[in-house]
């Protein structure tokens, strides 16, 4: 009935989200392709809207505890709560950390140096962590400069994604101690999560690349140039070295 | 308290405690500053175990709450927090919590949420709805208690000025 109707910004917008019926969004889609106008309408549209669910996922993480009022003496996690230990350093302990994962660090514990710490954060990743990520190369350098700004060093997207075995995802500013450590994210053809970390060290504390598995996860560090760098995930050793190399050759 | 009244209410506290995130986080939306946001949030539990016993088992809680907490702001919470104003930030100042140093913050991600933060109230209590919540645009207009037709032109809007904002700032940054 309203076919032939002008399609205003509103029609358009149910379009994207998937918010019309089959026949109308086939014939959406034809009046589209047939009209350059209405193009570019719809790209004026075209909002990332997983960006926009994406950026709002941290918010859950600084949420209070529930009140008191609940009976919850517990304070409840939501499932997407992601761990990072130096926040046990800080100030969460207790509480947060209450259950399997106050178990998990008590028992042993990670390595007092940065890189044990991201060795066990890393150990929480899975493939699916980052599988659903699928991104404009735009973005990926958007975030990218911002994030590697923070360690004041220059990152270029080329240089994460000629390597050729990784398919680089993400990039984040995690912290350890109050210094800003950057977290690059990758997964390998194999569907396993790896990460690039790299904080700024001492001047004139290079360090040679060794290997070591860190974990049970495969792993490469080295330190050149005023930062240090782990590269892990994993547990294909030799593919970690080598990707590892690639890395200390670009960056 | 009836034993039914009795399990309903525990059923609905139980559910709370977990959803608790997710309704603070829309509270930060719908009113734009972290010490609302507590009080909305903590408002809403009171009001939802109060009258747990128009709570249809079976149903969506989350939307439930949400629906409760919206009304709260709208029909009480928003005023008080008008008249206050002085020490108060204003209604137009968005204030977000802190990520603080340690914790592991994405900074791309943060400049788009306040983007969407710069958003008319009404604009972006709906995106958070529809694009960060995943709820349909009809469960969208029930939270709200609007029309599917506002709901559409919220979103429209929201699209057209964060399209063009986004771009802008990518192009900024390349």
């Amino acid at each position: 009935m309203t076919s032939y109707a002008t399609l205003t910004d509103e029609d358009l917008t149910a379009f994207l989200d998937g918010e019309v019926s089959e026949a109308r969004s086939r014939e959406i889609e034809a009046r589209v392709n047939a009209d350059p106008y209405l193009q570019q309408r719809l790209e004026a549209l075209a909002l990332d809207t997983e960006l926009i669910h994406d950026a709002f996922g941290d918010l859950l993480l600084q949420a209070p505890g529930a009140p008191a009022l609940l009976g919850s003496s517990a304070v409840t996690a939501p499932p997407t709560r992601r761990i990072w230990p130096s926040l046990v350093a800080a100030s969460l302990a207790g509480a947060l950390f209450a259950g399997g994962l106050g178990a998990f660090f008590a028992d042993g514990g990670p390595q007092n140096d940065w890189r044990g710490y991201v060795a066990s954060y890393q150990a929480l990743y899975v493939g699916k962590t980052l599988s659903h990520l699928d991104r404009s190369d735009g973005t990926k350098a958007a975030e990218l400069a911002i994030v590697a700004d923070t360690i004041g060093k220059d990152i270029a997207l080329d240089a994460l994604t000629a390597e050729g075995s990784l398919d680089y995802k993400r990039a984040q500013i995690l912290g350890f101690k109050g210094r800003p450590l950057i977290q690059l994210a990758f997964l390998s053809k194999m569907g396993e999560p790896l990460a690039l970390c790299i904080i700024r060290g001492e001047a004139g504390a290079d360090e040679a690349m060794t290997s070591a598995a860190m974990e049970g996860l495969s792993a490469a560090s080295w330190a050149r140039d005023g930062f240090a760098y782990i590269l892990i995930g994993g547990t294909d050793q030799a593919a970690v070295d080598s990707a590892a190399q690639h890395f200390a050759a670009v960056l | 308290m009836s034993l039914t009244q009795d399990t309903i209410q525990n059923e609905v506290r139980q559910g709370l405690i977990p959803l608790f995130p997710r309704l603070w986080r829309y509270c930060i939306v719908v009113t734009g500053n972290p010490d609302r946001a507590n009080d909305v949030a903590q408002a809403a539990c009171v009001r939802a175990l109060e009258k747990a016993h128009q709570f249809q088992a079976g149903t969506k809680l989350d939307r439930w709450v949400f629906r409760i907490a919206q009304r709260l702001w709208l029909n009480e919470l928003r005023s008080d927090a008008v008249r206050q104003g002085g020490g108060m930030a204003t209604l137009d100042e968005i204030d977000l919590p802190d990520p603080g140093p340690d914790a592991e913050t994405n900074a791309y991600a943060r400049q788009v949420m306040m983007e969407v933060m710069g958003l008319p109230e009404a604009q972006r209590t709906t995106v958070l709805l529809v694009y960060v919540e995943g709820y349909s645009y009809r469960e969208a207009c029930e939270i709200l208690d609007i029309p599917i037709g506002t709901v559409m032109s919220r979103l429209a809007a929201a699209r057209t000025s964060l399209t063009k904002k986004l771009r802008t700032e990518k192009g900024m940054m390349s």
